[in-house]
Order: C-alpha cells, then sequence, then structure tokens
C-alpha cells in the first residue's frame, strides 16, 4: 500500500514540478551532532573504551554545538549559556526530579 | 444528582494544593513555550513530558491537560500580536487580531481570545461532565470489533482534515502504522522489522518519534530563516478592556464559537484547527452592524469566535480519549502516549476503577481555565517581553530539552541515537512538503488496531463478516466507506481545497 502510494507521489510531483527549496545542512548537521554528542558524553562509549562525562559536560557541548548551527553565531555567548543551562539541568533533573545518572565525569 | 456528585469528587481531587500547584505549572510552562513562535502545542507537550515522570498520575495528567491549555492560548498570543500563529488552529486568528493589533487595539483582541477561551472551557468541561458517563454506556457494548472500526474511522476522519495532498498524508499514516509495528509481536513473540538489532526488539518509544519529528525537524526547519525570526515588536503593554460595544458584539461570536467547537472536537479527526475555521467562515456570513468594521480587517469578532472554538474543541477532544481510549488526533495520540508512560490504559475503565482520576482531570480542566484567565492578562507584559528573547538564545536550549528528554525516558541512550534519526526522517518529511503530524497518530493507532483486528478474529475463528453483522461497526465501518468516497469526489475536493485556502 505504501509502495501504491509512494509512486502516486512521485508521479504527482514529477508533474507538478515543485522542486524542494534549499536544504538548510548547517541547522541539521550542527542539531543532531549535538544530540549525538550527548549521548556519547553522558553514557560513554563502550565501543571505544571511552567513559562517561557525565551529565554537567553533556549538556555544555550540547548546548555549545548547537549553537554553532546559527550562522551568526557568537562563541563568547553560547558558552555563558551553555554553562548556565548545564547547571541549572543538572539541579531540575538530578536534584528536583531525582533522575539517575551520573554528573560529573568518572575521574572524579 | 449523580454529575453534581462525580464533580464534587473532581474538584476535591483538582483543588488539592498539589494538583493546583501542578495546574499552574503547567499552564504557566505551557504558555511559556507556547508563545514562542513556531512552537505549538504538539511540540510543547512533547517537551514539558518529561518533566511529568516523577509525578504521580493523576498530578501528570492535570499538570499535562495544562500544558495543553497553555500552548493553545499562547499561540493566539503571538498571533495577535506578531502576526505568526503558534501553532496551525490561531492562523485565522491572525486575520483579526493582528489587524487590530495595529490598530492599537491589542488588548481588546487578546480579552476577546482569553475571555473566549474562558467561556468555551466552561461549556467543554460541562459536556464532558454530562456526555462523558453516557458515552461510557455505550462504550460498554463495545467489543474489539467496534473499536476496531472506531480506529479506521478516526484514521480516515484524519485523512479528511489532513493539510496538504491526500494521497501524501495517507503515505505518512500508513508509515506511521509501519513504525507501530516494530517489536516484539505480541501474540507470536516474534520480533518484526528489528533489523537485527537488539534495542529494537521492544519497539520505538514514541517519545523518541514525537521528540525527532516535532522537535528537532520543527526546530531545524525553523533555524533555515534565522534571520528573519529577529522582528521588532511593541513592547509596552496594550490596554486590556475592550469598551461595551466591542464587548457587546463579541459575546454571541463567544457563544456560536464555544457551540461550533464543542460540536466539531466530538468528531474523530476534527479538532482545534477545523473548528477555528469553521467559527470563522459562520462570523464572516453574519449580517454585519451598519458601522462595523467588515472580517479581515480587524472585527473583534474574528477574533472572539474562532478562538472560543478551538478551545472548546480542545476540551471535547478529550471525550473519546477518556471514554473509549481512542485519541481523535495527533495531539491526543500524544496524550494517550503521556498515559502508557504512567501506566494508565485509556478507555472505560478509567472512569470506572480510577474515577478520581476522571472526575478530577475534568475537574482540572475547568480550574486550568480560570488560571489561564487569571495568569494572561496580567501577565501579558511578560509574555510580550518574553517574544524580544532572540531566537539565538532559544533554540540550544530547546534542543537540549530535546536530548535530556529522550534520555531520561528510559535513561537508555540507545533513544538518544534513534530521536537523531526520527529527527532527520522528519526534517526530510518537511522538505518533501509532507505534513508529519499524520505520522504520529498512526503510530499510536497502529498498534492498538492490530491487536483489536487479532481479537476480533479470534474470537470469530478468523471469520471476516464479523464487522459488517454487528450492527455498531457495521455503521462505522458505513461512515468510513462513505467518508473515504467523498474525498475521491471531485466537487468534495475542490471545497476542502478551498477551504484550505481561505
Amino acid at each position: 500500500m505504501l509502495i501504491t502510494l509512494g509512486i502516486i507521489n512521485t508521479l504527482k510531483s514529477i508533474a507538478s514540478r515543485d522542486y524542494i527549496d534549499g536544504v538548510a545542512l548547517r541547522p541539521l548537521f550542527f542539531i543532531l551532532l549535538a544530540n549525538v554528542l550527548f549521548g556519547v558524553l553522558v553514557e560513554g562509549l563502550p565501543l571505544i573504551g571511552l567513559p562517561y562525562c557525565g551529565l554537567l559536560i553533556a549538556v555544555g557541548v550540547l548546548v555549545f554545538v548547537a549553537g554553532f548551527a546559527n550562522p551568526n553565531n557568537n562563541k563568547k555567548e553560547s558558552l555563558i549559556l551553555a554553562i548556565v543551562l548545564a547547571t541549572l539541568t543538572t539541579l531540575i533533573f538530578v536534584y528536583l526530579l531525582g533522575v539517575p545518572v551520573n554528573i560529573f565525569p568518572w575521574f572524579i | 444528582m449523580d454529575l453534581l456528585n462525580n464533580l464534587i469528587l473532581g474538584f476535591s481531587t483538582a483543588l488539592s494544593m498539589q494538583n493546583l500547584i501542578y495546574a499552574f505549572v503547567g499552564c504557566f510552562f505551557g504558555t511559556l513555550i507556547g508563545v514562542l513562535p513556531g512552537i505549538g502545542p504538539l511540540t510543547t507537550i512533547t517537551l514539558l513530558l518529561p518533566a511529568t515522570y516523577a509525578l504521580s498520575p493523576v498530578t501528570a495528567l492535570i499538570m499535562l491537560a495544562g500544558i495543553y491549555y497553555g500552548a493553545q492560548y499562547g499561540g493566539s498570543t503571538t498571533a495577535i500580536l506578531v502576526n505568526i500563529p503558534g501553532e496551525n488552529s490561531s492562523v485565522v486568528t491572525t486575520l483579526d487580531g493582528y489587524k487590530m493589533a495595529q490598530k492599537g487595539q491589542a488588548g481588546p483582541a487578546l480579552f476577546a481570545a482569553g475571555f473566549g477561551s474562558f467561556i468555551a472551557g466552561c461549556f467543554g468541561t460541562l459536556l464532558i461532565a454530562a456526555l462523558g458517563p453516557e458515552l461510557s454506556e455505550l462504550a460498554f457494548r463495545f467489543g474489539p470489533a467496534e473499536y476496531c472500526m472506531l480506529m479506521l474511522f478516526g484514521l480516515i476522519g484524519a485523512l479528511v482534515i489532513a493539510s496538504g495532498s491526500l494521497t501524501t498524508a495517507a503515505g505518512i499514516t500508513v508509515l506511521g502504522l509501519l513504525l507501530g509495528l516494530v517489536g516484539t509481536d505480541g501474540n507470536t513473540g516474534q520480533t518484526r522489522f528489528d533489523l537485527g538489532v537488539k534495542e529494537l526488539s521492544d519497539g520505538i518509544g514514541f517519545v523518541v518519534v514525537a521528540m525527532g519529528v516535532f522537535g528537532y525537524a520543527e526546530l531545524i526547519k525553523t533555524l533555515e530563516n534565522i534571520d528573519s525570526t529577529n522582528t521588532t515588536y511593541t513592547t509596552e503593554t496594550p490596554k486590556l478592556m475592550p469598551t461595551k460595544r466591542q464587548f457587546k458584539d463579541m459575546m454571541p461570536a463567544i457563544f456560536r464559537g464555544t457551540l461550533i467547537g464543542s460540536f466539531l472536537g466530538l468528531l474523530p479527526g476534527g479538532g482545534a484547527t477545523l473548528s477555528a475555521f469553521t467559527a470563522y467562515t459562520l462570523e464572516k456570513k453574519q449580517k454585519l452592524k451598519p458601522d462595523e468594521v467588515p472580517l479581515g480587517e480587524g472585527n473583534i469578532r474574528g477574533v472572539a469566535a474562532p478562538e472560543s472554538a478551538n478551545n472548546a474543541a480542545a476540551q471535547t477532544n478529550f471525550i473519546p480519549l477518556l471514554t473509549l481510549g481512542i485519541p481523535e488526533n495527533a495531539v491526543m495520540a500524544l496524550m494517550v502516549g503521556a498515559m502508557t508512560i504512567h501506566h494508565i490504559q485509556p478507555g472505560l475503565q478509567v472512569m470506572t476503577t480510577n474515577p478520581e482520576l476522571f472526575w478530577g482531570l475534568i475537574a482540572s480542566m475547568w480550574v486550568g481555565n480560570l488560571m489561564l484567565v487569571i495568569l494572561n492578562l496580567p501577565l501579558l507584559g511578560v509574555w510580550i517581553k518574553l517574544l524580544t528573547v532572540p531566537y539565538k538564545w532559544l533554540f540550544p536550549g530547546v534542543t537540549l530539552f530535546c536530548a535530556i528528554g529522550v534520555y531520561v525516558t528510559n535513561n537508555n541512550v540507545f533513544d538518544v541515537w534513534l530521536v537523531a534519526v526520527f529527527g532527520l526522517v522528519g526534517y526530510i518529511l518537511i522538505k518533501l512538503k509532507c505534513e508529519p503530524t499524520p505520522l504520529l497518530l498512526g503510530f499510536i493507532l497502529g498498534p492498538m488496531l492490530e491487536e483489536n483486528l487479532r481479537r476480533t478474529l479470534a474470537l470469530s475463528s478468523g471469520d471476516w463478516s464479523v464487522f459488517v453483522t454487528r450492527p455498531v461497526s457495521a455503521t462505522l465501518l458505513a461512515i468510513s466507506v462513505f467518508m473515504l468516497l467523498l474525498l475521491v469526489i471531485p466537487g468534495f475536493r475542490n471545497t476542502r481545497k478551498l477551504l484550505k485556502e481561505d
């Protein structure tokens, strides 16, 4: 059924000559990268033997990297935002909602 | 006086200090995030869902309902002030609302939206309280066959109102159905579509799908034109109260809107957006008073009617969900997901085994609406200020919410990888002009549909004719087929197109 609908749609779109307007690669890349880095940092990657770095660092990196999605990104602003948000999330999720997660890197 | 007793039970739950606080928190954050341009109720609920994990089910649902109303309301605020509808259902509000704001009448417009929503909310709540028990009587006679047909009905209903091309919407729905099937088959214990990935054998979490498609994908889309999001707004707080004349004009519009919204909200697929459009069209047909401004140029009725309608629909949307356990649009599908996370099986049982939850939720709807009025009218200045927060500070925060929200759902890092995939998928869908909303509906309804279909066939020993021989299921099937036919008939398709463009 999906195949049939897919074929109909493909034909229709070819007929309508409605092209996709520029794909925004920059935000796409950085937002998803930020997300993946968060995953890696918060729990580590056993595959390559990387231990966890904890919530604090994971959130900071996520915010900082996500900032690059903006073409006129200001690194100093991003850094401040990263620190503020990292502190806030840790406070809210760990202390207020009691989510069991490592806060600090493995070596502390 | 069953109704009264039930309502008393409900209010005693809703008015407990804890629940009251969370209803307030829900409304507050719902509005806060809903006010941000480009973030609709769907995204708002998704973002805030993880915040309710730690709460008891009743409190969590109350908070979610608060978030939902808040987001609805926040959307209309931006529609009026900035001409950016936060969500589909407030598109119509921009027509007259923004015109009024340009004429320096933002205050009365906002008042009309708030007050209209409140009246509609009161009416909707009463309607749920009155209709709920009646409907559940009916629901007792529902077997798996009826449920099956009802879901089919819901899916087709969603197609009827889906925006954009019909075939695309159908395709997306089927894609959602398929995604819902990933995981272990409940009857045979076999894993399906897991691509050999161990983590997929449990199925795909719905938070993951919702966050990816409505969080990341929408975010990336908004970032495409980040420069254009830095517009300037009036920052002074407008005068709120409408004149006596405006008040008199808007009251009948509010009632008309409320009635339309309450009715349309009951129908599967019908929801806030459809109601708002219908209410506006009706208002347009009303005769103008001699010295009244025509609709579309800043008439207060053009704000009051759709706003009341979408809020009334937002209330009555809960009726099919709470009585039959069937979501009729994506927001309600999200609510089902939220309930499941809190181990509540939505449907009839809720009312009988958990009357506190059912009536508490209903009472809290009213409380939530009241709170919105109290909260929003004085806090208007704050919301307007919020509009001036640059987007470049907001979007990393939204990204953070998505990532951490997905992670804390199961404390499972695999979900974080998966959400990135869905973000990509969602963005591709948006780029291909495929509205992703039906995906979620299909995703939630798919497994439910399958389970009931199997149960039906097991009970009838594989005989498909039960669907036609049982009266209720036959009627539902007939209506579904009829709707499907309507969609294919050219005349109706044109009207549908016209309605969309209007």
